[in-house]
């Protein structure tokens, strides 16, 4: 198991407000992101994703538990020199070039020189925006914005890149540059927190995820580990009789049938793949035509959706 | 280093969003001396008249240029919470107290960089209807009173911590107020026989006490200021600024203000 870069362990957020009474935005937060993984945490609006990303790079102070980051404890702001970040919302500085802004940001870091300038040309190529290099940031879009704040993020190659929503404001070409980006950093064995609502990203990029909801967490592990199990299968039968539709209640759960003249759609969830010729056995068995039968997974969507309605 | 950057980065950030402009008014006003019949406004001689107006001109410049360092101080930690910037600062290996400190010396090195070229521009005018022997003084009195200033830049930023900007300019012009108006009715509260309410109100004329930290920049201008004075001014900019740390040390920061 490899060691943790971001280990929390009750971490907790709780916002008295004078008239707005008490918020608990995140609760009893236990959480490990494994190096070189890239880790997808997701969430419904208000789930505390945001707040636990502020909470582990100190803009946000926890009201109860603690972490460490690569190792290092809460105060250690030498740490963040191996991190990059890139905000949900923000508005770049108008008045820099983004040429400027990236030295300004990469000085920030402790870079400088010659190193730096190499730095800054790679990341404006990278991201797409090298044209660009000497325009003010007032004349870009917010998805420009997004890629040059992307750009900061990698200037010092960070070992741990956290990326609260980057993509919101991209178009299909820009996301698939940062699934790229992202996938790229993973090769490298640099760890990626991801938090995004674009569920069909973080099933492409992200090898674990952790799902959050009402502060809490509800589920943390490998995509395949959550998603293993669960296999819905349509089976499409002529002839179906009692006894079949009996063997096939044995086999799985959740059983339904809708008749269309003498052709039968049954759906129904098998626990695992051994069970699929097993299905396909009994048709053949009981004398009936089998014409289709589809196996579909249980995506990450689906399970998302299923946590998060799981209580409403 | 990472520090002095975001001080340069501030500096850079207040003269392209035009804030000489503001200071550029100020200096306007100190040049009319130049073009104003001194001799008007003569009583007892030249002197006189040259005294009257440089204090004159102390005064009001002062006055103008204290707003004017509030209101550029109000803005500095307010604009990066809106612009949602601030989280790319507390999350770079930077700690608050050099955020807030870098801050807080760009609004410094502003206002001295002001007070000096309103000082030669002051002394310029001057010298030029009233004799060379005024330059220094007077140069030496503005250059002085940016002294006063970084006292008003340390109570906007700890203002600045608390509230958006228009409320910490607000909270620092209020606080300026309350403090002359305090410094006026103390002698009269004790007068009246109530020492615990002029020793209340002597308190609260210390909160930003502009009447005698101007005073106090008008005796350095002149050479008689007791080296009391400018250790009570400095410590007045350290207790805010501490405050100023205090606050923003301790507050959540997210994106959107």
């Amino acid at each position: 198991m490899p060691k943790p870069v971001i280990a929390t362990h009750g971490l907790g957020k709780t916002y008295h407000r004078l008239w707005q009474g008490t918020t608990v935005a995140v609760q009893d937060l236990t959480l490990t992101v494994p190096e070189g993984s890239t880790f997808g945490l997701l969430g419904p609006n208000g789930a505390g994703k945001t707040t636990t990303i502020l909470m582990l790079l100190g803009a946000i102070r926890p009201s109860s538990g603690q972490f460490s980051l690569m190792g290092q404890g809460m105060r250690d702001t030498a740490v963040r020199r191996r991190i990059g970040y890139v905000p949900e919302r923000f508005q770049l500085p108008g008045y820099l070039r983004a040429r400027e802004f990236l030295g300004y940001q990469g000085e920030l870091y402790g870079l400088g020189g010659e190193a730096l300038r190499r730095r800054i040309d790679e990341m404006l190529k990278l991201v797409g925006l090298f044209e660009r290099a000497e325009s003010p940031i007032a004349t870009f879009s917010k998805g420009m914005q997004q890629r040059l704040a992307l750009a900061q993020a990698l200037l010092n190659d960070p070992d741990l890149l956290i990326l609260d929503e980057p993509t919101s404001a991209l178009d299909p070409i820009g996301r698939r540059d940062v699934r790229v980006i992202v996938e790229g950093l993973r090769d490298r064995g640099k760890t990626v927190l991801l938090n995004s609502h674009i569920l069909s990203d973080i099933e492409r990029v992200c090898d674990r995820v952790a799902i959050m909801r009402k502060g809490r967490l509800e589920r943390q592990g490998s995509i395949a580990s959550l998603l293993e199990g669960g296999i819905s299968l349509q089976v499409r039968v002529g002839g179906l009789t009692p006894a079949l539709t009996e063997a096939l209640g044995h086999l799985g759960t959740g059983l339904r049938i809708t008749q269309q003249d003498d052709i039968a759609e049954l759906a129904l969830d098998v626990s695992d793949e051994a069970r699929i010729p097993l299905v396909a056995e009994a048709v053949s068995t009981a004398g009936a035509r089998l014409y289709g039968l589809i196996p579909t997974r249980e995506s990450l969507e689906d399970l998302f959706v299923r946590v998060v309605e799981e209580d409403a | 280093m990472k520090m002095l950057t975001l001080v340069r980065m501030t500096l850079v950030e207040q003269w392209r969003q035009k804030t000489p402009w503001g200071f550029l008014a100020v200096a306007v006003l100190m040049l009319l001396p130049a073009f104003l019949p001194l001799q008007a406004i003569s009583i007892n001689g030249q002197a006189a008249a040259g005294d009257a107006l440089r204090g004159g001109l102390l005064h009001f410049a002062q006055f103008v240029a204290l707003f004017l360092a509030a209101a550029l101080t109000s803005s500095l930690l307010p604009a990066e919470l809106e612009r949602g910037t601030i989280l790319l600062l507390v999350t770079k290996p930077l700690s608050r107290f050099e955020v807030l400190l870098g801050k807080g010396l760009a609004a410094g090195l502003w206002m001295l960089a002001a007070w000096t070229c309103w000082g030669v521009i002051a002394a310029l005018a001057l010298s030029i209807k009233l004799g060379s022997s005024l330059f220094l003084p007077t140069l030496f009195g503005f250059v002085a009173s940016s002294l006063v200033s970084w006292v008003v830049v340390a109570f906007t930023l700890f203002a600045s911590c608390l509230a958006p900007a228009t409320t910490a300019l607000v909270a620092t012009v209020f606080a300026w107020i309350l403090s002359m108006a305090a410094r006026q009715l103390a002698p009269v509260a004790e007068t009246m026989g109530s020492s615990m309410n002029a020793r209340l109100l002597e308190a609260v004329s210390w909160v930003l006490p502009i009447g005698w930290l101007t005073e106090t920049a008008e005796r350095l201008s002149l050479g008689s200021a007791p080296g009391g004075s400018l250790a009570l001014a400095f410590g007045l900019m350290a207790f805010w600024g501490l405050a100023a740390f205090g606050v923003f040390a301790r507050r959540d920061l997210s994106s959107g203000g």
